[in-house]
């Protein structure tokens, strides 16, 4: 919680420095963003208006978790500051616990927001039912199957707009 | 400028909500971030590896109130527990003074030693009980454990010292012949021979002498020696009766093979082998690997070599692999030599062709001994019988050119049976039976070629 705190904190000290212009508009396509999320980063790219795949990258204390996301966007009432974004994620998981170590694949659909702060900064709400499956990398007939919600919090910081 | 201040205030409105909602949703249950899900998945990983397990290996460190001590001159609170088979291993983190190890299906079956690392990575003690005056025993023998038994509580474990390496000894010894692992004393002193290798690198797991565990740097580096011995006479037999061959009160080497591995990135590789100065017979004929085998990464060997390995340093330059050098201190070799489980066989003859071999375990150096429980130290045997000039027979079947002349489909042949009928009709006893050879994988990790003649 902390973490979160501090990352808030770091969100509301760079609106008080923008410009508070909008990042969204009709014209994403080929739009470059770097991601900061709990915990770990992602890149994304904009292949179309209203479409961005994403590279994400995250990790905690013997747990890595690799993925891609496809994110589609669209417009909240006209109002290009909030977009709703949808979308899937798939992730491969390799990790070491204390009795376990081993490797596996996570999928996520999620359904969230990404508020413009400035014509750079954006910040990215998502929550969605994720499955998670592992496998014991010594006895491959230990695993585990398990329907988890995931919360995703994060910053993007768009390289390039058009 | 009213409009900027308006936007900055909706932005203030829009990130206090979206914070409230992730507050929300993090109290209600949702993970934080896809390793939150994944930190979840591995708790119900672990309780599914244990609860898989038929079998619990408990113990403690405290006891009667004394500390967890590594020796009497260094004290370090145990932390991990390294779990080894011949083949494998993997370290358990145990966070109390009371541990429980889960041993798994693929466990069961084989000897398991475990050895205990203290907090600063060092090893408190490698388990050992004691099988005789001269022997300790350094991996429970899983090989037999009695029907039922699911757990098996080793009590206080003391750590102490002795000439190979630091040692933790059980307070309750589990192996005897009406316990959890129901060796006889003779099965127990012979276990405890056939793994004296391999117990004086658990006692001293720094192989490649870089002051921290093998284990821990996720590495098992391990040597073993497979023998190849002829053991005695076929009978000449006869057209009809059973006819026991005749056991030498010598055993005569043909060759051997060091064979070193390296877990767990197993792969076949040559590295160089020297043996201890004190072995001045001719070695080295062999030095390579075999694709083919999967018991086998690196031998080396004299190929009609007459003479034991001896004890000593054996060094292996794994440079070439990023390991480094490795130096085995090789103990109990001769122990091992002189444990060697050979068959007594007996070969039943009908109409002068071979109909059935069967035959007892025992050990070499005590022939007058009882049979040994083939189950509880051999895995799987193979049987090849040979012609005056190539293989006429095959247990096994085989497939060209690994193929007897007298083919047929094969069988497998486990620790536990005791005949094997043959699997053809005109195996001619005196034409096609001139040479016999048993190979066996004992269930400790050594590979043994039985060979008896007329």
């Amino acid at each position: 919680m902390k973490r979160i705190c501090c990352l808030i904190l770091i969100i509301f000290t760079l609106i008080s420095f923008s410009p508070g212009i909008i990042v969204f508009g009709e014209d994403n396509k080929g739009k470059i963003g770097i991601g900061l999320n709990y915990p770990g980063f992602s890149v994304r790219y904009f292949k179309s208006d209203r479409t961005a795949w994403e590279a994400k990258l995250q990790t905690e204390t013997n747990i890595l978790v690799v993925g891609a996301r496809l994110n589609k966007y669209s417009n909240l009432r006209s109002n290009n500051k909030i977009q709703i974004i949808k979308g899937l994620e798939v992730d491969l998981v390799s990790f070491k616990g204390d009795t376990a170590e081993g490797y596996g694949m996570a999928a996520e659909v999620f359904l969230g927001g990404e508020y413009s702060i400035s014509n750079k900064l954006s910040l990215q709400l998502d929550f969605g039912p994720a499955l998670v499956f592992l496998m014991d990398r010594d006895y491959k007939d230990v695993k585990a199957n398990s329907l988890e919600f995931v919360l995703n919090l994060g910053i993007n910081w768009y390289l390039r707009g058009k | 400028m009213k409009k900027i201040l308006l936007n900055k205030y909706n932005t203030v409105a829009v990130l206090s909500v979206a914070f409230l909602v992730y507050c929300g949703l993090s109290f209600a249950g949702f993970n934080l971030g896809m390793t939150g899900a994944v930190k979840n998945t591995i708790k119900i990983l672990e309780t599914n590896k244990r609860n898989q397990s038929n079998l619990n290996i408990k113990g403690n460190f405290t006891g009667t109130g004394s500390s967890s001590v590594r020796k009497s001159d260094a004290v370090g609170t145990i932390k991990k527990i390294a779990v080894i088979t011949y083949n494998w291993f993997r370290v358990e983190n145990i966070n109390s003074t009371d541990f429980s190890i889960p041993i798994m299906t693929n466990e069961i079956g084989k000897p398991v030693g475990l050895v205990f690392i203290d907090d600063q990575d060092k090893v408190a003690g490698c388990l050992q009980i004691v099988a005789s005056s001269t022997d300790t025993l350094n991996l429970l023998p899983l090989t037999k454990v009695k029907d039922g038994v699911t757990q098996i509580d080793l009590q206080l474990i003391s750590f102490s010292t002795d000439t190979y390496g630091n040692i933790a000894v059980p307070e309750y010894d589990p192996v005897g012949a009406d316990k959890e692992i129901p060796f006889s004393q003779d099965e127990k002193i012979l276990a405890a021979k056939i793994t004296k290798v391999l117990g004086s690198i658990l006692k001293d797991p720094d192989i490649n002498n870089n002051g921290i565990v093998d284990f821990i740097e996720n590495r098992f580096f391990k040597i073993g020696f497979r023998y190849g011995l002829n053991v005695g006479q076929l009978p000449a037999g006869g057209t009809d009766g059973t006819y026991s061959a005749t056991i030498d009160p010598v055993v005569t080497l043909n060759g051997f093979r060091i064979d070193c591995k390296i877990f767990p990135d197993y792969v076949n590789n040559s590295l160089p082998i020297t043996f201890p100065a004190t072995y001045t017979w001719t070695h080295g004929s062999y030095t390579g690997h075999e694709n083919s085998d999967s018991l086998t990464q690196n031998f080396d060997g004299p190929g009609e070599g007459t003479v034991p390995p001896v004890d000593g340093e054996y060094i292996v330059d794994a440079n070439s692999i990023g390991c480094g050098t490795l130096t085995f201190n090789v103990v109990g070799q001769q122990d091992a030599v002189d444990s060697i489980l050979i068959l007594a066989p007996t070969f039943h003859i009908s109409g002068g062709k071979l109909q059935k071999i069967s035959w007892v375990w025992k050990a070499y150096n005590n022939l007058a001994g009882d049979p040994i429980d083939g189950s509880a130290f051999v895995d799987n045997l193979a049987i090849q019988i040979s012609g005056e000039t190539s293989t006429s027979y095959n247990s096994y079947g085989g497939v060209p050119p690994d193929v007897g002349y007298h083919n047929w489909a094969g069988t497998t042949i486990s620790g536990s049976d005791t005949e094997h009928v043959i699997g053809v009709n005109n195996l001619d006893w005196a034409a096609d039976c001139h040479g016999i050879l048993f190979r066996y994988d004992d269930k400790f990790g050594n590979r043994v070629n039985v060979s008896f003649r007329k």
